[in-house]
């Protein structure tokens, strides 16, 4: 009886993450400086103020952290579809998955592998790094704009203001902030869930997955508040119609409504069951 | 140890390709495997591999139930397939670096050997390379990496003329006591001097499986202007018959021609030549 670990070894996690990486090389080494460029790009052309033929045009709205939500949450979309939608790249092609399933490493070691680098690290590393090149961003867009405007004695009525970036704006020590933002970062982990779960299924269709992932995700919060206000406020209406007093009922010392509550667990338990589902898709996979 | 017990196998929507396949084969012996195009050689090779599930009855190689996947099994073989993937800008020094490491008896050594025999250059990309330098240098690193089980897929499909006797070479050279090797391929001529078993593969069944040796003490193969009159297969070509006849007593036992063996197993011929599950 051979005493090696079928399921999981330290020494064959490490040989495949090497031959994944030797594999992807130019990927994985590009996909950070592109990332931070296109995050860049989109906050530089939100900025205010701007440099023309005739002066400078300052505008008295100032930048402030809410402003950063949106590319925030666009950024998430767009490299969440570019980088998970392409977990297991060695399934793309039949010669490709042939090769990778035969690897010497176990199913669970794939798997691993993938929703490590896919989907765990995106989730730390993204908002890290939208962060870090949202700030990089802002000091060198106000440390070009003051200096021309010093160079070019252009008279600014009012320079405006952009914010650092942090996330303690979205942060509280209320207890219903904390579930919200509890909640945010679960649905981001849904959606990234789905999307590995998507890669999975959809092979080369990739371009196809980002909106299927994303409709799926609305469709399933849209659903869960249809059935929740169902739940709630059984009168006699339409079905499909929303009625929901968000507040109530609540539950933890009066604070934390239901709605929250649920949400929460219906997040973990679906990402949960896309991860499962993931894995056994490769488990079964045939070629 | 390989073993198929009553396994059946069909492709998606397609009819059933291995019906109730009973198979078994003892370590240390190059299996040629033959058949007509679609008989079912490369899905053999497949299922064996861990790649198909059967629909029914099992596969064990070695204890392991192939389609498990496990990394202790399948650091014990290796399959070539007839199309391989290999990363294009990687190189084979590269390559080897990066696959290597999953096989606990894999042998740098032997390797460089081979690469030196097959004339291989070592910093060349792999996407530069012939699709015959790809598939001696797969074809090296199989043998290299001391595998237990290599399944080889039409592994001289694409080699020239040198090189596929330097192939046989080379895996007579290199097989260990304790390897299977399986070579799936219709060009017979290209493994008739290597494997010690033969076996042939027809709609699903097993037809035909026996022993070089054994065909040999058993069977002449002969070729004469005239067919013999004893002969249990005749083929007519250029310039007279090629035949089969049983070896008499005292004879000298002639080459095999895997070829005319084939055409009389699938001809129905030779089907008291020891048929399993016919």
């Amino acid at each position: 009886m051979n005493s090696k670990n079928e399921t999981f070894s330290l020494n064959r996690f490490w040989n495949l993450f090497k031959y994944d990486f030797n594999n992807n090389k130019l990927y994985y080494i590009a996909t950070i400086p592109v990332a931070m460029f296109g995050i860049g790009f989109v906050l530089w052309l939100n900025f205010p103020g701007e440099i023309t033929k005739n002066g400078y045009n300052s505008t008295s709205l100032n930048f402030g952290i809410s402003s950063y939500t949106f590319p925030l949450f666009l950024g998430y979309f767009i490299y969440g579809i570019i980088i998970i939608g392409n977990s297991f790249p060695s399934l793309k092609n039949e010669r490709k998955t042939l090769k990778y399933l035969l690897l010497p490493a176990s199913t669970f070691e794939k798997f691993l592998l993938q929703w490590g680098i896919r989907v765990f690290l995106f989730l730390i590393l993204y908002p890290l790094l939208f962060k870090f090149t949202a700030n990089i961003t802002g000091d060198i867009y106000l440390g070009i704009h003051k200096y021309y405007i010093s160079q070019k004695g252009f008279q600014t009525t009012m320079f405006p203001e952009i914010s650092k970036f942090t996330f303690s704006h979205y942060y509280n020590e209320q207890p219903k902030a904390k579930i919200l933002f509890l909640i945010v970062g679960i649905l981001w982990s849904l959606g990234a869930s789905l999307l590995f779960l998507g890669a999975t299924y959809l092979k080369n269709w990739n371009l196809f997955l980002g909106p299927i992932c994303i409709t799926a995700l609305i469709f399933i919060i849209y659903l869960y508040l249809v059935l929740l206000s169902n739940f709630i406020n059984p009168d006699p209406r339409h079905f499909w119609n929303i009625t929901l007093k968000g507040d109530k009922p609540v539950f933890f010392n009066d604070e934390i409504p239901l709605i929250l509550i649920s949400a929460m667990s219906i997040g973990i338990i679906l990402s949960f069951v896309s991860w499962a589902t993931a894995y056994y898709r490769l488990k079964e996979r045939e070629v | 140890m390989i073993l198929l017990n009553n396994m059946s196998f069909a492709h998606k929507k397609q009819t059933q390709l291995f019906n109730q396949m009973d198979w078994e084969v003892h370590p240390g012996q190059v299996i040629g495997l033959l058949g007509k195009n679609g008989a079912g050689k490369s899905t053999l090779l497949r299922l064996l591999s861990g790649l198909l599930k059967p629909h029914s009855g099992s596969i064990n190689i070695n204890g392991f139930t192939p389609f498990d996947r496990s990394p202790l099994f399948l650091e014990e073989l290796i399959l070539l397939p007839e199309e391989n993937f290999l990363p294009e800008r990687t190189s084979m020094k590269q390559y080897t670096k990066s696959l290597a490491s999953f096989y606990p008896r894999f042998d740098h050594e032997k390797l460089d050997k081979l690469l030196d025999e097959f004339n291989l250059p070592r910093d060349k990309k792999l996407g530069r390379m012939s699709y015959g330098q790809r598939k001696k240098f797969l074809i090296a690193f199989a043998l290299s990496s001391n595998c237990k089980l290599l399944l080889l897929d039409e592994p001289t499909n694409g080699l020239d003329i040198p090189s596929k006797s330097l192939f046989r070479k080379l895996v007579t050279a290199n097989i260990q006591e304790d390897q299977t090797i399986i070579i799936s391929t219709h060009q017979v001529k290209d493994v008739e001097n290597l494997i010690d078993r033969v076996v042939m593969v027809d709609n699903g069944k097993v037809i035909f499986d026996e022993d070089m040796l054994t065909i040999s003490d058993r069977w002449y193969f002969g070729f004469a202007p005239q067919a013999d009159e004893d002969s249990v297969y005749v083929e007519k070509n250029m310039g007279g018959y090629h035949y089969i006849r049983p070896l008499q007593s005292g004879q000298h036992p002639s080459q095999v021609s895997l070829e005319i063996l084939f055409n009389a197993v699938v001809n129905k011929q030779l089907v008291y030549l020891k048929p399993v599950n016919a």
